[in-house]
């Protein structure tokens, strides 16, 4: 029984603009098992396994359910087959109760909602398997935990066999993990599967039987998880150190330039960096390794004024001096040489619906040559961009062209261009590279390197630890808002990053 | 099995296109609407659209309704490009005939022409946009949604006109809520040219729609405005000011729609006073929205779009009175418009196909 395959995805290909998310991609899952997708972030494993619920559709490649080959277009079709996806974040209707979100579209459940059979046959359901909420609850008083169960009621009730979770442990306790481990071994004993997808190593030997490995959108390897050790699978997920080939000197001291002093940093109501202090000085590359979502968008939104710490100061070198900017605006501290290269290009760093010219002007929008008394000069700005696109290399059709049309390597040039020409003291740059091609990611790491040596301070977070042993003079292990730990580059092992990276407290 | 595959097009079709052709098929759908209630929909679209063409009173009409429909249109350019969704001309628009009424009356009633109007338009402006403001900075400061704040902001207004000309600004001569006629002085009507439209409210209807375009394409503050408008976040991570955007842009779009009551006020064919409401403005302020945007919220083809509107508006209007009194056919054109653009405004943007992937699957299997 146990041999038998759920689900069979052979040679799966999924191109984005720019980007191939999943190349030639092959996953099996077996019946009865509790299966580990892991990877970094933009692996690929989302991708694949929204191309196994029908929300994306594949390029290429085939997959097979209970042996028979299927085509899947929808999560309807992948609900039939009994394949269902736990979200990261539940999609419930929070003004209803927990019975009602479960019976919605349940054509079992009769016409009157929800009667009282039907309560009783979800409440058995639940009880089997450990999944204990209050149905009778309105759903806006539920925990987020709570909500991930009434997410997996949902699928039990509609006899899903193959259960997907992504990410699912994110917000959980400690107790309520254990509780949703608890979930899954029963669920695969009475002949379930699960796909459990993942970045954290150490929840492979928590709970899973097997493990796949996907690395920049391909599968590195698949194991059984007695016979792999946590080196082996964390080399495997984020590749061997290979020769640096973009020129690298050790920074010589020079002075502070930015300075971060037990930093808090409020997201939602939780706090997302807790206490953190470092310094970053001129002609230096400071790494923060750290897997997404660890409090690294926080911090750097505050260092460039978008958030506003909840404790803590931050202090640019300005003049010789350090002075106190923690209550200071974005636009003063970008005329005062602050530079940000944002990690969502598309949604920080560019304004889709303006022109090539108009995107470049962004943050310039106040300078001397540019507006001649609140009037901007166009004539100037053009040609001004057109200097830059070509000094920089950016491919566009002209400097009127709406930048949307351009490919993200050459949005990425456009931003980092843009960043370049405000003479910047201090980059922040936020995953700088993240999805593009080899070609665009050397000309960033270069251009980056080029500005270190004349003695810029570059602020470097990335999820990609080959592009921050690369590029580093030292390197800064962020994890759950915290620091973990600061190496010199020299003394810093990938290992041991790496663990310190994917290890909860 | 059969499903619809919604694609974004590569290149959008323009809103010259898109408008257009939304314009004719609600025309023609509202005229077919017009069938259930036994109207010959070819007789009405003859004397609804056609008729006012021929005459200097349907030509004077068209104008009184398009001018007012271009100065709140425009003004709502500056806050739809600002993504501000002011839904409040209409409450502004009243401010600014009550701006008007108050100079005109009761601050210089005697004052020449050329003092009197240009002040009358002046302080509806100001009315106009701190009616404007008052959304705005509740946006700023509270994140108060301004589709709703705007919209109360609307009744306020509404109540405050009919307080005014049932309470102390009623004319003591008659028993109709109106206050009393303006002074000669203040009657728009009497600068004009061979037809009855008012000049000065065309030339800064002009005036306002160069202006909204120099502001928007050739200045910081456009150049803000639009960043803001169209990606908010971007604008924010490189140091433009959300709040001051939202706040300005309030203001020039509440005081525009200001401009549009001074005229409504005094620049028709009926006496120049305060009256009803309902009067003064009927829906103009809601109409302008379908004005801005099947301008494509660019300043320039308000100037058509607007005196379009004017026509449509007075047609459902002569309809109404001459084959379907009680119906309300002006709300049946404005809606069924309201509908067919935003359909449009999806075929703009996106390419509907049908594809059957039943075929494709048996032919793979």
């Amino acid at each position: 029984m146990s041999e038998e395959l759920a689900v069979r995805m052979i040679g799966i290909t999924k191109r984005f603009p720019g980007v191939i998310a999943n190349d030639n991609v092959d996953f099996e899952l077996r019946t009865g098992e509790i299966h580990v997708l892991l990877g970094e972030n933009g692996a690929g494993k989302t991708t694949l396994m929204n191309i196994l619920i029908g929300l994306y559709t594949k390029d290429s490649g085939e997959i097979y359910v209970w042996g028979r080959k299927v085509e899947i277009l929808s999560p309807q079709d992948a609900l039939r087959l009994g394949i269902y996806m736990v979200p990261q974040t539940p999609k419930l209707v929070r003004s209803m109760t927990v019975l009602e979100n479960i019976v919605i579209g349940l054509k079992k459940a009769g016409i009157i909602l929800p009667t009282r059979r039907a309560k009783k046959w979800i409440e058995d359901i639940a009880k089997s398997y450990y999944v204990l909420v209050d149905i009778d609850a309105p759903v806006y008083r539920l925990s987020a935990s709570e909500q991930k169960r009434v997410e997996i009621l949902k699928a039990l009730v509609r006899h899903a066999k193959i259960l997907i979770f992504d990410e699912i442990t994110a917000t959980l306790s400690p107790s309520e993990k254990a509780d949703m481990f608890k979930f899954m071994r029963k669920f695969a004993r009475s002949g379930g599967s699960i796909v459990f997808v993942t970045h954290k190593i150490g929840e492979v030997f928590e709970i899973g039987d097997r493990v796949t490995i996907m690395r920049k959108g391909k599968v590195v390897g698949t194991f059984d998880v007695s016979e792999v050790t946590a080196d082996r699978l964390t080399e495997l997920m984020f590749g061997r150190r290979i020769v640096v080939d973009v020129p690298h000197e050790r920074a010589i001291p020079r002075d502070v330039a930015l300075k971060v002093e037990d930093l808090w940093v409020e997201d939602d109501g939780f706090q997302s960096v807790r206490g953190i202090s470092f310094s970053l000085r001129f002609g230096e590359i400071l790494g923060v390794a750290g897997i997404a979502g660890n409090g690294q968008r926080e911090l750097i939104e505050a260092i460039v004024g978008i958030r506003k710490p909840s404790r803590g100061r931050i202090y640019v070198n300005t003049n010789g001096k350090l002075m106190d900017i923690t209550d200071k605006p974005t636009g003063w501290r970008i005329k005062n040489g602050l530079s940000y290269i944002p990690e969502d290009r598309i949604r920080y760093g560019i304004v889709p619906g303006m022109s090539v010219a108009e995107n470049l002007l962004l943050g310039f929008q106040g300078c001397g040559e540019i507006v001649n008394s609140f009037v901007i000069r166009w004539d100037y700005v053009r040609s001004w961009a057109d200097n830059i696109i070509r000094r920089y290399g950016i491919v566009a059709p002209s400097v009127d062209a709406p930048v949307r049309h351009l490919s993200g390597g050459n949005i990425q040039k456009l931003i980092v261009a843009r960043e370049l020409e405000r003479k910047p003291r201090i980059i922040v740059a936020f995953n700088p590279t993240l999805g593009l091609d080899v070609r665009s990611m050397k000309y960033v790491w270069e251009i980056l390197v080029r500005m270190k040596q004349k003695g810029v301070a570059i602020l470097l977070v990335s999820e990609d630890l080959d592009e921050i042993f690369r590029l580093s003079d030292r390197i800064l292990v962020m994890s759950e808002g915290e620091v973990r730990g600061i190496f010199d580059r020299e003394e810093a092992d990938i290992n041991i990053v790496g663990r310190l990276m994917s290890r909860a407290k | 099995m059969l499903r619809f595959v919604i694609r974004r097009r590569e290149k959008e079709l323009s809103y010259a296109v898109s408008s257009a052709v939304a314009i004719l098929v609600s025309i023609i759908l509202s005229l077919l609407i017009l069938l259930f209630f036994r109207i010959n929909p070819i007789m009405a679209f003859v004397k609804g659209f056609l008729g006012p063409l021929i005459t200097l009173h349907g030509w004077a009409s068209i104008f009184y309704n398009g001018l007012i429909l271009l100065l709140c249109g425009v003004g709502l350019v500056i806050a739809f490009r600002a993504g501000v969704w002011n839904i409040g001309a209409e409450g502004q628009l009243l401010m600014g005939a009550i701006a008007a009424t108050w100079v005109a009356i009761y601050l210089i009633p005697d004052a020449p022409p050329l003092v009197l109007i240009p002040a009358m338009f002046a302080l509806g402006f100001v009315f106009g946009g701190l009616w404007g403001l008052i959304a705005g900075i509740l946006k700023s400061e509270l994140n108060v949604n301004e589709v709703l704040s705007t919209m109360m902001l609307n009744y306020v207004a509404y109540q405050l006109v009919y307080y005014l000309v049932m309470g102390p600004w009623a004319n003591p001569l008659t028993n109709y809520p109106v206050s009393k006629p303006f002074p000669e002085n203040a009657w728009l009507l009497r600068f004009s040219g061979p037809l009855p439209i008012s000049l000065p409210t065309l030339i800064i209807g002009i005036l306002m729609v160069i202006f909204t375009h120099f502001l928007l394409f050739n200045t910081k503050l456009g150049y803000e405005i639009r960043a803001v408008g169209s990606n908010p976040d971007a604008a924010r991570a490189y140091g433009i000011s959300q709040q001051k955007v939202i706040v300005i842009s309030m203001f020039l779009s509440g005081g525009m729609a200001g401009l549009a009551g001074v005229h409504a006020v005094a620049g028709g064919l009926l006496m120049p006073q305060l009256r009803r409401p309902e009067q003064i403005s009927r829906g103009f302020g809601f109409i302008a929205i379908l004005v801005a945007w099947l301008a494509g919220i660019n300043p320039i083809p308000v100037i058509f779009t607007s005196i379009l509107m004017g026509l449509i508006f007075l047609a459902g209007y002569v309809i109404q009175v001459l084959f379907a009194r009680g119906l309300g056919v002006t709300n049946v054109f404005t809606g069924v418009m309201l509908l067919v653009l935003s359909i449009a405004d999806t075929f703009r943007r996106y390419r509907i196909s049908i594809e059957f992937h039943g075929l494709r699957r048996m032919r793979a299997g």
